[in-house]
């Protein structure tokens, strides 16, 4: 029960953190190559957790996202419901396949993310990006593995102390 | 206990799993959210104040970079205020220049001004002469100005400066002219007590403050303070021009003749700008014919019986 909390609290924490990075100003130039923390985050807590993340969670989860970011109510709501549905659906499958193939996984995962902005965007009338629209899904999987060493680290790190 | 760590850890953890159901219900209420969002359904006050809600959170993470920006500024701003303290201290190095050069020229400007009032008092023919050079020599009172015969200058000329007599044109060259000073030990300068009208000679000592007058008689009304003024003997010192001023008189029982002690008004050591008078008779002319006939040979003090007795005659 102890471990199950400090594991929460250790998470809410990184899930603040994730917020905070996607929040921190950018140079112009760069914005478009901002890794999309929060699903990388999330994609690894219901990789790792015993249970998968609570649906309503990440709606709350993205409606604030929303908010901070001052991107259309909603956007990264579904955004996340979707990536945790796709997540509590495949995670069993991928928890134990190889690097490569859950970096191929994440990549997917995070396209159809971006499928969901395009979807919005088109929707709202606006024009995609291009070929930026899909960067943060490329950096989100090129990361990933360092994200997953270094999540896993910490992990054990907390659950040792 | 155990109970609400357990509600809590559900809330981030859900113990079932989803149904697909669950999944199209919180799509909805996205697509909802962002339709009406997008209508702008929201108004003004709940965007506000989510906004404010969440401003403490933005505000923070901007920190970071503003704190960057404001680093890169001061470090920018540093360089720029370097650069620029440099550039002004140039400049203040070259203003200070011109600056003493002007203070220079200003007290320039302010003995010329005092030289033309001396000028318009006069109402004789003037020639403002500069000093280029002065005798070192203790017992020559003697200086070099840089106005010679091709102005109109020769010896025998009066020299003034802003406070009075200074001394008269010895030789002129072609371009300057050595002019020796009233306090030269071989000058002689016919002068007058304003006070009383009483003449007498004028002897340079080879101090530049003292002048000295060796043959005023004994009971001779002078007394400390008179001022001297040149008589206008000798057709050669115009008269009127202030000299010297009496500084003591000493009278001796032992001798026929009182020594009076008198200090120069003109600045003969300190003066840099001169005024050459030209004599009345030349103004029109103002040739070096006359020139000649103008000049008075410097008194001789070994000689001085002359004016003596014009003085006692004078009585």
């Amino acid at each position: 029960m102890n471990a199950l909390r400090e594991k929460q609290n250790l998470f809410y924490l990184l899930l603040g953190l994730g917020l905070f990075l996607s929040l921190l100003p950018l140079p112009d130039n760069l914005e478009a190559f901002r890794p999309p923390w929060v699903s990388l985050l999330l994609i690894y807590m219901s990789l790792q957790g015993s249970r998968p993340v609570s649906l309503g969670f990440v709606f709350s989860l993205g409606l604030l996202a929303d908010i901070l970011l001052s991107s259309l109510i909603g956007l990264h709501a579904l955004q996340w419901v979707v990536l945790m549905f796709l997540m509590a659906k495949f995670s069993s499958r991928i928890r134990f396949s190889s690097p490569l193939r859950q970096m191929l996984t994440v990549f997917f995962l995070l396209l159809n993310e971006r499928f969901i902005l395009l979807w919005v965007l088109l929707l709202r009338g606006e024009h995609g990006l291009g070929f930026y629209l899909w960067v943060p899904a490329i950096i989100g999987a090129l990361i990933w593995p360092l994200m997953f060493v270094f999540l896993s680290r910490l992990r054990q790190l907390s659950q040792r102390n | 206990m155990p109970s609400s760590i357990n509600r809590n850890a559900s809330s981030l953890f859900t113990s079932n799993g989803f149904s697909t159901a669950r999944l199209m219900a919180y799509c909805l209420a996205a697509v909802l959210l962002m339709a009406l969002d997008q209508r702008g359904a929201y108004n003004q006050k709940i965007r506000t104040s989510l906004a404010t809600l969440v401003s403490p959170v933005q505000m923070l993470a901007s920190l970071p970079v503003e704190m960057f920006e404001a680093i890169g500024e001061n470090l920018v701003a540093r360089e720029n205020l370097l650069t620029i303290n440099q550039n002004l201290e140039d400049r203040l190095l070259r203003q200070q220049v011109k600056l003493s050069r002007l203070s220079a020229l200003e007290d320039e400007a302010r003995r010329l001004r005092s030289l033309l009032g001396a000028r318009s008092g006069l109402r004789v023919n003037t020639l403002v002469a500069e000093l280029l050079h002065i005798d070192l020599d203790p017992y020559s009172h003697k200086v070099i100005v840089d106005r010679g015969q091709n102005d109109g200058v020769f010896a025998g000329m009066v020299v003034l400066d802003a406070g009075g007599v200074m001394g008269q044109v010895d030789i002129a060259s072609p371009e300057t002219a050595e002019i020796i000073l009233i306090s030269d030990p071989d000058h002689a300068l016919p002068v007058q007590v304003a006070r009383t009208g009483m003449r007498s000679i004028a002897f340079g000592t080879g101090d530049t403050s003292i002048l000295m007058l060796p043959n005023v008689s004994i009971n001779a009304d002078i007394k400390q303070g008179d001022l001297l003024q040149t008589s206008g003997m000798g057709q050669l010192f115009p008269a009127g021009y202030s000299v010297a001023r009496v500084m003591s008189v000493e009278r001796s029982p032992g001798h026929p003749f009182a020594r009076v002690w008198a200090r120069p008004l003109s600045q003969l050591d300190r003066a840099r700008e001169v005024l050459v008078l030209f004599p009345e008779k030349t103004i029109d002319k103002s040739t070096q014919d006359n020139a000649e006939s103008a000049v008075l040979p410097k008194a001789d003090p070994k000689a001085p019986e002359a004016d003596t007795s014009a003085v006692s005659d004078s009585r």
